[in-house]
């Protein structure tokens, strides 16, 4: 199936908007993300989901192998949201910082370029009450996480890292394992720079889903060869598309957030190095 | 003082008796005085929580603030009493017998309240850290004025004046956001090392709280007495490295044995006067020979240790 990408294309400086189409195969099974009523079962790729009623209370379960989990829920009516959301929360509220590393780009004096790399996925389900407030309900994932450290133990963070390619156009991904990153990298030196990750921050990681992909996008301006800031920003990246319920949590653990002067809202200064 | 008095004589009105001595002159002064006492109390102690705030514990920070508003509140008492013409010298002496009984009295608290304001913005801890002072190791439950508490791991409260606080040396195990920690690990001399550092690497790999970076190391470190002895240096968040740590063992111990490589215990081989040295049993793992395990010179009869019975 063809899906139109808006997309800021090539090296260059002025931002001009070009399309290109991907052909994200349709024999790749996708998950249905979305909002459904209540009572609602799933049962895709070993992951059965299932809310039912009864005498008066829903029950949730959810199996993912043998990782299981069970859930009362009192509520009169409302609705079921399962989004993709930010990978941040499983096995642990750990770290609000995600690293993805890939294959060094190069890039020349002042030049711009825009590239996808792959982001883990995480599925969160929501409850939603008839008045309109939505709860987490449980987070799953088919991704096994892992962490890392960005920066050293006195000046750093912890990052939940994920190794991906580099891809010049969308590749085709498994929705509900994977989603895409588009960064659209500056460099603003006078000098060629290589970068080989990027450090995102949790409140500035917007996801957008739609049938086929749950995609980010975000700003990263390289200001010297060891410093870049990374921005994440709230805009789809293609039309239609519906942004994700948040699970944003202010955590109040101050061992992980050792970074003074590093963080300005959802901008991340990566100031210890782009490789 | 004696500008700000010389503003209010002179004029007839304000040199006029309001009550006793205290004319309106004096009184004018001393509502100036106390508005600015007041305003000056009240923006200090506000600025005060607000530069403390999110660096001390809010309980601390509200005492503090509190005793810089009466220690204002105070001075503005001292400026203010030549305007009502109390005379204070009798009280002075007074106060001064006190202070000193008062300073010796209470010299360990003064001390302890001193250390516990330095503590405040030193911050080597704070509340919720895993420390190590004095020989007490847990959790900080509460930094005061006075002391700081502990939950020790068998959750005893252990209190902890801040003198001796302040001039201990104190652990602090999570004040950074990443620790190592080491495992030595034996295997026998029939085993692969290689094979043995592969295995580790893959289990440490899996586990999600073993950090990529800094990348764990898995070495040689030494050839040991009864084994090969290999070091595992693994980094991982500061508040997860007790259960990566216990986890981790195991799960690697495991997997070393179901790869064939184990750890071996405490082993003399004794050969007995002409007998010739038996092979040693091999698990086949590396390619050596007996020889080249055990020495060629031990196997060498010549060499062989006598044992008399």
């Amino acid at each position: 199936m063809a899906l139109k990408i808006l997309h800021t294309g090539g090296r260059k400086k002025i931002r001009d908007s070009v399309k290109f189409e991907l052909e994200n195969g349709a024999d790749t099974p996708q998950f249905s993300y979305g909002k459904f009523p209540i009572t609602y079962a799933v049962n895709f790729q070993g992951l059965s989901l299932s809310v039912d009623q009864e005498k008066g209370m829903y029950h949730y379960r959810r199996a993912l192998g043998n990782w299981k989990t069970e859930k009362n829920v009192s509520m009169s009516n409302g609705s079921l949201l399962i989004h993709p959301v930010e990978p941040l929360n499983l096995p642990d509220n750990v770290t609000d910082f995600l690293e993805i590393g890939f294959d060094p780009i190069m890039i020349e004096p002042e030049g711009r370029c825009v590239v996808f790399v792959t982001m883990p996925i995480e599925i969160g389900v929501f409850i939603e009450s008839e008045s309109g407030e939505t709860e987490v309900l449980d987070i799953v994932s088919y991704i096994y996480p892992k962490y890392s450290m960005y920066g050293n133990s006195s000046r750093g963070v912890i990052t939940r890292h994920h190794t991906s390619s580099v891809y010049y156009y969308p590749p085709n991904v498994r929705n509900y394992q994977s989603g895409l990153l588009k960064l659209e990298i500056e460099n603003r030196t006078n000098g060629w720079v290589n970068i080989g990750r990027v450090v995102l921050y949790q409140k500035g990681l917007s996801l957008y889903f739609d049938e086929h992909i749950a995609a980010s996008t975000a700003t990263v301006v390289i200001t010297s060869p060891d410093v870049a800031a990374v921005t994440g920003i709230d805009y789809p990246i293609r039309e239609d598309m519906t942004a994700s319920n948040r699970v944003f949590v202010s955590r109040k653990i101050t061992p992980f957030y050792n970074v003074p002067g590093m963080l300005n809202d959802t901008v991340f200064t990566m100031d210890m190095g782009l490789i | 003082m004696a500008d700000l008095s010389s503003l209010f004589t002179g004029n007839s009105f304000l040199d006029t008796k309001l009550i006793g001595e205290i004319t309106y002159g004096d009184m004018l002064g001393v509502i100036i005085i106390v508005v600015v006492t007041y305003l000056l109390a009240r923006t200090l102690s506000t600025l005060l929580r607000r530069v403390l705030a999110g660096k001390v514990e809010t309980s601390n920070i509200a005492f503090l603030a509190k005793l810089l508003k009466w220690t204002i509140y105070f001075i503005g008492f001292l400026i203010v009493s030549p305007y009502l013409h109390l005379d204070l010298s009798a009280l002075m002496v007074a106060g001064g017998v006190v202070a000193v009984a008062f300073g010796l009295a209470s010299q360990n608290t003064l001390s302890n309240f001193v250390a516990g304001i330095l503590l405040m913005f030193e911050r080597p801890v704070a509340v919720g850290d895993n420390i190590a002072v004095n020989g007490n190791e847990g959790y900080v439950e509460d930094i005061g004025i006075l002391s700081t508490t502990l939950r020790t791991y068998k959750g005893l409260f252990v209190r902890i004046p801040n003198s001796s606080m302040f001039s201990s040396e104190i652990t602090n195990y999570v004040a950074h956001i990443a620790r190592r920690f080491d495992y030595d690990i034996g295997i026998r001399y029939t085993d692969d090392a290689n094979k043995a550092v592969k295995v580790i690497k893959e289990v440490i790999d899996k586990h999600p709280y073993a950090l990529r970076s800094p990348a764990p190391s898995v070495f040689v470190d030494e050839l040991g007495n009864n084994s090969i002895n290999l070091k595992v240096r693994i980094w991982c968040p500061s508040g997860f490295w007790w259960d990566v740590k216990t986890d981790l063992l195991w799960k690697i111990f495991k997997a070393l044995r179901k790869a064939n490589i184990d750890i071996p215990f405490p082993q003399v081989t004794l050969w007995y006067g002409e007998e010739a040295p038996k092979s040693a049993r091999l698990s086949g793992g590396n390619g050596f020979t007996p020889d080249e395990v055990l020495g060629k010179s031990e196997s060498s009869p010549e060499n062989a240790v006598k044992v008399t019975k």
